[in-house]
């Protein structure tokens, strides 16, 4: 159960060399997101419940105010969750004999590449922007 | 216009139903895809009890509000008496 990497279609001898995820700041930047989209709510109630008081008592308003809130966090949650599993399910394996690329794209699609080290030729790298560069 | 009150938690149903579809839909790809270690573990734990608590939370709100209740919507507009 507690196995540590799961390695597709792995060849004989193949060890994983290292096992790379994008960085953390990357996860941040969307929680910072998401954590705007909680905190939301709160402001535009506040705002309307002030400027009209009975909202919190219409006989319409207050169940449609449960109801709406209630979906949208549960949205909200859930969309925080696929983004997790987002960042969490794309990731580079590097092994003795190849890198693996496993991209989860979405709800419904996952792409996985691999490519022989002994293949690669000519590697650039390149950073981009305030925030990489960092 | 009069409307049933009660037909806006069936609404809410239909979404309810829909949301846990998806929610199945992302542990299927942790249980399948993820690794199986203690993280994934206390994610997908994190995950369940968050939701639960927002379930729970709306359940004690939603008991609450009497939905045997007919609203009026739209008064105006459907107000034969006015001129417009």
């Amino acid at each position: 159960m507690f196995s540590k990497i799961k390695l597709p279609n792995q060849l004989p001898g193949e060890k994983v060399v290292k096992n790379v995820r994008r960085d953390m700041f990357v996860l941040f930047r969307k929680v910072l997101f998401f954590l705007l989209l909680f905190v939301l709510p709160a402001g535009v109630l506040g705002m309307s419940f002030s400027f009209y008081p009975s909202l919190k008592t219409g006989e319409l308003s207050y169940p449609l105010i449960v109801l709406g809130l209630s979906a949208y966090y549960l949205f909200i949650w859930l969309f925080f969750f696929f983004t997790f599993i987002d960042y969490y399910l794309d990731v580079w394996i590097v092994t003795n004999r190849r890198i693996i690329d496993i991209e989860q794209e979405g709800f419904f699609a996952r792409r996985v590449s691999e490519h022989k080290l002994f293949r690669i030729q000519d590697v650039t790298s390149e950073v981009q922007g305030v925030f990489p560069t960092i | 216009m009069v409307i049933p009150l009660i037909i806006f938690l069936y609404i809410y149903w239909g979404f309810l139903f829909f949301w846990a579809i998806f929610v199945f839909i992302a542990l299927y790809h942790m249980f399948r895809y993820s690794y199986k270690n203690l993280i994934s573990f206390f994610i997908i734990l994190i995950f369940l009890g968050v939701s639960g608590f927002i379930l729970l939370f709306s359940y004690n709100h939603i008991n609450e509000i009497n939905w045997d209740k007919k609203v009026t919507v739209f008064s105006e507009v459907f107000d034969s008496s006015s001129p417009y």
